[in-house]
């Protein structure tokens, strides 16, 4: 084996040890190490390491390598008296010691080098702590959102629910979701809510993309290009936004009644749904929702509620502001959904009492948390005079039921708007005005001419 | 010293007010000039839903604004009887009427006829327009003293609301049947008050009663459910 060969044997064993010590401020003294690795047959070069150590004022090293080479039969009388005297004189230093500690030996030989490198592993981390402190962190995380992250208008597509529990129907929950989301467009287009609507319509299933048109790529020699095209399928999918969904059904605390068929869920039982609408690793917002399961309609209002808070972040932006919170957007649905419940009823031929009043209730209990929790969304507002606008029709009803029954019934009387009715169209006209006030275009329109439809009901003779 | 404006000129100014033209014109002009475009490459008008939309929202506000106008005449007892022979399916104005309110709304519903607009915003809008003249003649009725006057004017309100039930299948539609509530009570006790010995006035009471408790949900009472067999 040439010294060349075992020079470099010896330098890749000792490069880990290298790397280490040059990171705590050593380099010095190990390569002085490294140089002692050699072994040099010249008497000069022989005792070089044992002075070198001395020289150092590494007493017990150079003591031991004196030691070694006294302990070798083969020296030269000349090398063995000045390794002798080497090795006395080490000796003697340390005899001198008034410690006997390794570790104390240690930190006198490489204290130095330690507090040095201390000193730079805590500027480092000082560094770090004020990058942190000025959020420089968010700040390199926000520039990121902004080039990779497109502005959430309302394309989504809603990924299978995870089930939670064993038990929770999450194939089921996906379904509703995505029916829900089609009845709240079908809802807005009704009332002539086209820029709602159109935002709702991007809300997509997961197996409405690309993924089963990669599959079918035929391989090209060797190369799996369908496994490629999935993989970058895959990639742009993460960064659209997705609806991830999951659902957890929690037993109720006491036994229940045996629940009804084809319900695996049992009365009584929590029901959680929670949904995170995210694009690659960026999540705009998470919601968890709550409900004690009265019957299989209860799923239902849950996945229709988690996509209406969904559908409403679209409407959050500065460039699409319609509602200032997400809950504001399910609120309002919820209540034109009423509304058209009750609609609906009304224009049958045969209504049911119970059914009127509860949906008009509902509707206005809907949109007056909406208009009291969410003052400056205008919509709310408008359809608060919509709710006074009916309220004033069924007064108007209940007046001329009892003019029938209790009378009087004279010309006077007929033409007289009780002050229920009144007071029902005045709130009405208040509530129009005020979605008038500071609306757009077409809102505005539509609220000043129903609160001047209010006003001109309102005079009687 | 305050004026306190009455809530109909209120109603009327807040008419007056509604601009539906867009704060960017330019905007206005590069979407017309698109659809005449599209219009022409395709050899047909393009009239787009937000167009036909503005256009069936001005003629509401220009019929509200006609009907308050009806109704001011109505009350100031200006307003005549409309030309309408039993053989004529629609009113015609009175003889020089035609720069009146009624002649006015007259030839708007030429207008809204006419109207590039979706065809079910159309017949809702007809059948509005039907149910405010029925109610603006139910309340000029109710202001004529004589009896028999009064039941002449309910004739036409009869007539307007036979209207809106035959040509848009409205039966059920609410302002309709309060309508026909009003009418059904009016007509009674006008009745009563032209020959209290001979008229029977109870049935036009059982159909109005019938037609609240379908407006209102209730439970239709035994006598209902007895003709309704």
């Amino acid at each position: 084996m040439s010294r060349r060969r075992v020079h470099h044997r010896s330098i890749r064993f000792c490069a880990p040890i290298l790397l280490l010590a040059i990171a705590l401020g050593c380099a010095g003294r190990i390569s002085r190490l490294a140089i002692a690795q050699q072994r040099p047959s010249s008497p000069e070069g022989i005792l070089a390491p044992a002075r070198a150590d001395e020289a150092g004022g590494k007493w017990s090293d150079a003591a031991a390598k004196y030691e070694a080479l006294l302990g070798a039969g083969t020296l030269d009388p000349s090398v063995r008296a000045a390794a002798l005297a080497g090795y006395i004189h080490s000796r003697a230093m340390m005899d001198k010691w008034w410690w006997q500690s390794p570790l104390s030996r240690w930190f006198y030989l490489y204290g130095g080098a330690f507090l040095y490198s201390c000193g730079i592993a805590i500027c480092i981390l000082a560094v770090f702590s004020i990058l942190r402190f000025v959020r420089v962190t968010s700040l390199f995380l926000f520039g990121l959102q902004l080039l990779l992250v497109r502005d959430y208008r309302g394309q989504a597509r809603i990924n299978p629910t995870k089930a939670l529990t064993q038990d929770a129907p999450g194939a089921e929950f996906a379904a509703e979701m995505l029916a829900a989301s089609e009845e709240i467009r079908r809802r807005l287009l009704r009332e002539k809510q086209t820029w709602a609507a159109k935002h709702i319509a991007f809300l997509t299933p997961s197996f409405s993309d690309f993924g089963t048109l990669a599959c079918s790529v035929p391989r090209i020699e060797q190369v799996d290009v369908a496994a490629w095209l999935q993989f970058m399928v895959k990639v742009a999918q993460a960064f659209q936004w997705n609806v991830n969904t999951g659902l957890a059904i929690s037993p109720p605390d006491h036994a229940s009644a045996p629940t009804p068929a084809p319900a695996e869920i049992p009365l009584g039982a929590q029901i959680t749904g929670s949904a995170v609408l995210q694009c690659g690793w960026f999540v705009r917002k998470s919601w968890l929702r709550r409900a004690s399961v009265v019957d299989r309609s209860t799923l239902r209002d849950l996945a229709r509620h988690l996509t209406e808070l969904v559908a409403g972040e679209a409407f959050l932006s500065r460039r699409n502001r319609k509602f200032s919170a997400a809950e504001s957007f399910h609120l309002f649905v919820e209540g034109v959904r009423y509304l058209q419940l009750y609609d609906d009823e009304a224009n049958k031929d045969a209504p049911s009492q119970p059914v009127l009043k509860d949906r008009l209730l509902q509707a206005e209990d809907a949109l007056r948390n909406c208009a009291n929790t969410y003052p400056d969304d205008l919509l709310p507002h408008y359809y608060m005079g919509m709710v006074f606008t009916y309220h004033a029709q069924v007064e108007q009803a209940l007046y001329l039921q009892s003019l029938i029954s209790d009378g009087p019934l004279t010309r006077s009387t007929l033409l007289l708007l009780c002050p229920q009715v009144k007071s029902y169209l005045k709130r009405a006209a208040e509530e129009f005005g005020r979605a008038a006030q500071g609306s757009d275009k077409d809102l505005r329109a539509y609220a000043l001419y129903n609160q001047a439809q209010a006003l001109a009901k309102l005079d009687d003779i | 010293m305050v004026e306190i404006k009455s809530s109909w000129t209120l109603a009327d100014e807040l008419l007056a007010s509604i601009n539906l033209q867009s704060t960017s014109a330019l905007g206005d002009f590069l979407f017309r000039v698109r659809n005449r475009l599209i219009g022409f490459v395709q050899f047909r008008p393009v009239i787009s839903p937000v167009e036909g939309e503005d256009l069936a929202f001005a003629l509401h506000v220009q019929m509200a604004r006609e009907f308050i106008d009806l109704r001011q005449d109505a009350r100031a007892r200006r307003l005549l009887k409309p030309l309408w022979p039993e053989n004529q399916s629609l009113p015609q104005p009175p003889s020089g009427q035609a720069d009146t309110v009624t002649g006015r709304l007259i030839a708007l519903l030429e207008s809204i006829k006419g109207a590039d607009i979706p065809e079910n915003a159309k017949l809702d809008m007809i059948a509005d327009y039907w149910n405010k003249w029925a109610f603006v003649t139910w309340e000029r009725a109710l202001l004529e003293q004589d009896a028999a006057e009064r039941l002449g004017w309910l004739a036409y309100v009869e007539r307007y609301l036979g209207l809106i039930r035959e040509d848009f299948n409205r039966a059920s539609w609410t302002p309709w049947r309060i309508n026909r509530v009003r009418l059904l009570l009016a007509r009674s006790f006008t009745e009563q008050n032209l020959q209290p010995s001979q008229q029977d006035t109870s049935q036009g009471l059982q159909d109005a009663q019938a037609m609240l408790n379908r407006i209102l949900g209730n439970e239709p009472t035994s006598s209902e459910q007895t003709s309704a067999k």
